[in-house]
């Protein structure tokens, strides 16, 4: 692996090659501290910073300054040998806050540094303390309840409760008073005047008990005395409760305390919720005891007590409330009732149906459709909304069908609601803390039944502890919640060493992808993780990478083109997308064909550089659901960071790939779009780039005919490829061309080309032939320098090659390159290599005699077929690693027909002239008809020339050969069609007809042909005509 | 290939060797030195192609147009040339019966001078 976080201390490591390491701790959504070995603060990030509370930075510092020495040694003691160690730890920041702090180390990668992530998590531990009164309370109850429901006794139901209040409340004595006709009874007392305090009998009006009861409202008193209370013992505290049923109160619970201020305003809570309890019990020890009612009603109330043990039990058992009210639910049903809903109202004010249960499970299933099809609706006056508005219960007995169509959005619903069955119901809020949780609902489908007043407080009680287990529930969330995000912070900081690693690795983008790939699988689950690229030119998506199994499905998921897909949708709003189930939703392009496919779910993320956006991470998975909120904070960041990655190395391709396409451009630009055509030779020139593309050769070969008529030849190869080899081939290329213009002769320009380039910095070093060929004459004027040798073949087939007069230039200031001359006979053959050709497979002896016994083999061939089988005889079909260049030049016999072109410009007209009197004396025209014979080729000429002047360069070819005893003349001015140009050449036509024996003109589209043909009187050898 | 052009004088007759090929690329040389000569003032001329290897319509048309030009300014334009292809050329296109012709470049001067001591005829 590679390099680990490094500290602020050491800037610039290679970790910090792409993401500055200040700025990635800044932007982590944690508080962090990296402690090195030695216990003391390296880095420590803003949010660290804020959440302890330190006023300075603390780089530098020990550890220990923050929490305690062997809380501090323990923890990295443990992450150590564990690789992770949390600990909660209690602390006191300057001001004397008392603050819980969540430490949670992780060892960075190389070992040397810890990564501790600091979390408050003091609002969940003040919570817990929460939960804790509240769980305990919750026990109370249910042991009063409980203990209560297996009495029948009413004095045994009241001592148990205050035996049981008395575990839990701190109080010097309790009572508890029944009104019997105009007197209040102490029915029950615990303390020390228990005893005497029994069987005390209050008239009704007179004292603090018997207002409370008149007032229906509990009264807590911190000092009694101050409350003119006059009591016979020293209590000082007092806290009485009504005991109250059906609106009516019988009877007060009073606790006391011989200290001041014993009881806190939450306990009134507390003992409201036991009179609560109590006024059921009571109630129904009351009419046993009293009045000896009906079995049936007993047996209810019996059942509603036991019910309420029940349910309680169930709600203090488990934290996972959704099953737990379910439960609770299933509980009623269909004892209490034939159809029970819990519903909770989510943050954003929406119901959530969160447990349903109906007694004949064919009518659960329409109460499900019923909720699916036609969610509570404010608008059409479900009672629901009215109850969390109010948090008042609303009981309606006998609901008439009418009531129920004019609720009911349509026909169907009114369908449905009927075929349920909705006699009666009794909807009831569940509170905590002063907020509407949401709301218990009891309906009942039998004709008759409606709900009576203790059935609506049972209701209410049961609704209560739901209330209670909600939100016990939801605390523990969060503390799970909490821990569950500090393990998977520890789990990113690592991931994001790791990746900070790799984005600064020298791997290829496929590689990166993988390794990648490997990291993110510990941190969101997928069974095929693929990277959509957005090519902005196409509008398209493409897929290079994907972990995986392969897609079944057609490529087109793969790519695609942007429009509809979801991945379009991620890149246009840059916001990852997720979908739970493709099964049950296909709004995108990709949803139906990833469902055939097997893929349930998937998470989207986009790929950001800066401000672009390159593409997305896509995860899948085989299950419905995989993918939450919490997985997208997770991968955004690792996506940008695999953008960053592969936008480097994409770069970098692109830099590579532009320098392939200069090179292509600049060797097409170097070498010569077209060879020359002089008179009385042939050039044939073939050119092989390498077989593996390692950018441009610097190889060249060039052509020019010269203004004296010769012409210059020139072959060369620079050291080396690429862009610069190529540049160096144009400058030098260029070089020869000026100096050659100018006169100059081969010994020259090589000694100029050496001195530039000696004196360039890092000036390229190249082998080159340099000739100057006079193709009337045949006489060559060579240098070499460093060049393979020239094979000179001679006409009657004889190999020989010219040496070489000089080491390569621009490689010793003082070298020189002295001229050689040659004269070549008519049917003479140069031959010129670049050393590609016989470096190539074999050894280079094997190669140069290849290359002789082809250059013998095929000197009947034409120059340009010449070249090609040279070639590929030497290479014998071996790969060829340099580019390889072979000019070939032919001096053509003088029975060869004569065949040249040149660009039509009046400057270059003479060149016509030369070659066709040489040509015409070559075959034996009479020398006193030559000049007449030029002066005809001369005029023939003319027409294309003369529209140079009007800036329409053409192209000027002359033919001549002979056709038996007669010689013909072609010009053809190779171009567009022009309109004869009439000053004087009514006179010139005139003169050509005269000249010449025959003469044809010809225009079409191509240009003008004009054939010429003289008769050759005597075939007898001419000598060649000098200039 | 170029075309050498030498300028002599003779009293009022100025006279132009020709040495080389007088093609549609060098005879608009010739004709500018004959336009410069007639702004001059000097339209007497005798245009020695003597040393002239090779002469071709355009130079054809430039002679005639000057011989015009000489001729509105009251002078002449007077030729010489002996070489069989320049005298074949002239006699096919019918221009040796235009300009006065002479083997000699005494004639041509010459009759240049008598043009002018004759006048128009």
């Amino acid at each position: 692996m590679g390099p680990d976080i490094r500290p602020r201390a050491a800037p610039g490591g290679p970790g910090a090659a792409s993401i500055p390491f200040d700025q990635l701790l800044a932007d982590l959504p944690l508080g962090v501290l990296l402690v090195d070995r030695h216990g003391i603060i390296r880095a420590c990030n803003d949010r660290a910073r804020d959440i302890l509370r330190l006023t300075g930075d603390p780089h530098g510092t020990a550890l220990n300054t923050i929490i305690a020495p062997e809380t501090a040694r323990e923890l990295s003691t443990v992450a150590d040998r564990y690789r992770e160690a949390s600990v909660r730890v209690e602390r006191r920041d300057a001001e004397g806050r008392r603050q819980w702090i969540n430490f949670t180390a992780a060892p960075a990668s190389s070992g040397e540094t810890l990564a501790i992530v600091v979390q408050d998590i003091t609002l969940p531990v003040v919570a817990e303390d929460v939960v804790d009164r509240s769980l305990r309370e919750t026990e109370l109850l249910n042991a009063i309840a409980a203990a209560a429901s297996g009495e029948t006794s009413l004095d045994r139901i009241l001592s148990v409760t205050l035996h049981h209040l008395g575990g839990f409340l701190a109080f010097t004595g309790g009572s508890i008073a029944l009104i019997e006709g105009n007197e209040l009874v102490i029915r029950a007392a615990s303390g020390p005047f228990a005893g005497e305090a029994t069987g005390q009998r209050l008239r009704r009006g007179s004292g603090r008990a018997w207002q409370i009861i008149e007032a229906q409202e509990p009264f807590l008193s911190d000092d009694v005395l101050a409350h003119g209370m006059r009591p016979t013992t020293d209590l000082r505290s007092y806290l009485g409760v009504p005991l109250i049923w059906a609106g009516r109160a019988f009877g007060i619970l009073e606790i006391d305390s011989t200290e001041p201020a014993a009881f806190r305003p939450s306990d009134v809570g507390l003992l409201r919720r036991v009179a609560a309890i109590l006024g059921g019990l009571i109630q129904v020890a009351l009419r046993l005891d009293v009045e000896v009612r009906a079995v049936t009603a007993a047996d209810q109330a019996r059942r509603g007590l036991a019910l309420v043990a029940e349910a309680s039990r169930l709600l203090a058992s488990s934290l996972d409330y959704e099953t737990t009210l379910t439960s609770v639910a299933g509980l009623l049903v269909p004892e209490a009732a034939d159809w029970v809903l819990v519903d909770v109202i989510g943050d954003d004010g929406a119901i959530h149906s969160i447990a349903m249960v109906h007694a004949d499970p064919k009518r659960e299933e329409m109460a499900r459709e019923l909720r699916r099809r036609y969610p509570p609706d404010p608008a059409r006056h479900h009672p629901i909304f009215s109850v969390v508005d109010s948090a008042t219960s609303i009981v309606e007995n006998d609901l008439r069908p009418d009531t129920l169509l004019a609720r009911a959005a349509d026909e169907a619903h009114f369908a449905l609601l009927q075929a349920i069955g909705i006699r009666a119901h009794m909807v009831v809020p569940i509170v905590m803390r002063g907020r509407v949780l949401g709301a218990l609902s009891l309906v009942s489908s039998t004709p008759g039944r409606g709900f009576k007043q203790e059935e609506l407080e049972l209701a209410e009680e049961i609704a209560r502890r739901a209330a209670r287990a909600i939100d016990t529930a939801h605390l523990y969330a969060a503390e799970q919640r909490a821990r569950a995000e500090a393990e998977e912070a520890v789990r990113r900081v690592n991931a994001l060493n790791a990746l900070i690693a790799l984005a600064a690795s020298a791997m290829d983008p496929g590689a990166i992808f993988d390794e990648f790939g490997e990291i993110l699988r510990t941190l969101v689950p997928f069974v095929r993780l693929s990277l959509s690229l957005y090519a902005p030119e196409t509008g398209s998506l493409t897929v290079p990478y994907f972990k995986g199994p392969a897609l079944d499905a057609p490529r087109e998921i793969l790519d695609s083109p942007k429009g509809g897909s979801v991945r379009g949708w991620v890149l246009d709003h840059d916001r990852p997308y997720l979908r739970s189930d493709t099964e049950t939703t296909q709004d995108f392009s990709e949803d139906r064909l990833l469902a055939a496919s097997g893929i349930r779910s998937y998470l989207i993320v986009p790929m950001r550089v800066g401000s672009t956006i390159i593409g997305t991470l896509n995860f899948e998975f085989d299950q419905p659901g995989a993918y939450t909120e919490s997985h997208t904070r997770t991968a955004q960041p690792i996506a940008d960071q695999l953008a960053l990655s592969l936008s480097r190395h994409q770069l970098f391709e692109q830099a590579q790939r532009r320098a392939e396409e200069l090179s292509e451009t600049l060797q097409r630009a170097l070498l010569p779009s077209g060879l020359p055509e002089p008179p009385f030779m042939s050039i044939g020139v073939l050119y092989l780039p390498a077989d593996q593309q390692a950018g441009i050769g610097g190889d060249w070969y060039d052509a020019l005919h010269l203004p004296d008529d010769t012409v210059l030849l020139s072959m060369g190869d620079v050291a080396g490829h690429g862009v610069a080899a190529a540049a160096a081939m144009g400058q030098v290329r260029h070089i020869v061309r000026a100096y050659a213009l100018e006169g100059r002769g081969p010994e020259e320009i090589l000694a100029t080309i050496n001195h530039y380039l000696c004196r360039l910095p890092e000036g390229p070093r190249l082998s080159l032939w340099l000739g100057i060929l006079d193709p009337y004459s045949g006489e060559l004027v060579y240098s070499g320098a460093g060049h393979p040798p020239i094979l000179f073949v001679r006409p009657d087939g004889a190999v020989d090659p010219l040496p070489c007069t000089g080491p390569p230039v621009g490689l010793i200031l003082t070298s020189t390159h002295p001229q050689q001359q040659l004269t070549l006979l008519p049917g003479a053959r140069l031959i010129a290599c670049t050393d590609g050709l016989i470096e190539a497979g074999r050894t280079i002896v094997a190669n140069e005699l290849r290359l002789h016994q082809a250059a013998a083999a095929g000197r009947r061939l034409a120059a340009g077929p010449a070249a090609e089988m040279i070639a590929r005889e030497v290479l014998g079909g071996h790969a060829h690693e340099d580019d390889i260049a072979v000019l070939i030049l032919d001096l053509l016999p003088h029975d060869a027909p004569l065949s040249f072109s040149f660009p039509a410009t009046p400057e270059l007209l003479h060149r016509v002239r030369r070659a066709i009197r040489t040509y015409a004396l070559r075959v034996g025209i009479q020398p006193e008809r030559v000049e007449e014979l030029v002066f005809a080729v001369g005029e023939a000429s003319l027409n294309t020339v003369e529209h140079a002047y009007r800036g329409v360069a053409g192209r000027l070819r002359v033919r001549a050969a002979r056709d038996g005893d007669r010689l013909v003349v072609t010009v053809q001015d190779e171009g567009e069609w022009r309109e004869p140009v009439e000053s004087g050449r009514g006179r010139g036509m005139r003169l050509m007809r005269q000249f010449a024996d025959d003469m044809r003109l010809e225009t079409g589209p191509d240009g003008t042909v004009v054939t010429l043909s003289w008769a050759i009187a005597s075939p007898a050898d001419v000598p060649p005509a000098a200039t | 290939m170029e075309v050498q052009l030498n300028l002599r004088r003779e009293d009022s007759v100025a006279i132009l060797d020709v040495a080389g090929e007088l093609d549609i690329y060098t005879s608009p040389k010739l004709r500018s030195a004959i336009q410069e000569l007639l702004t001059g003032g000097t339209a007497r001329l005798v245009v020695n192609l003597v040393n002239t290897s090779y002469l071709d319509s355009t130079a054809l048309s430039v002679l005639t147009s000057a011989l015009k030009q000489a001729r509105d300014a009251g002078g002449t334009i007077t030729l010489v040339y002996n070489q069989p292809q320049i005298e074949k050329i002239f006699t096919i296109t019918g221009l040796h019966e235009v300009f006065p012709v002479f083997r000699t470049e005494s004639d041509a001067v010459a009759a240049a001078r008598s043009w002018t001591d004759t006048g128009r005829s």
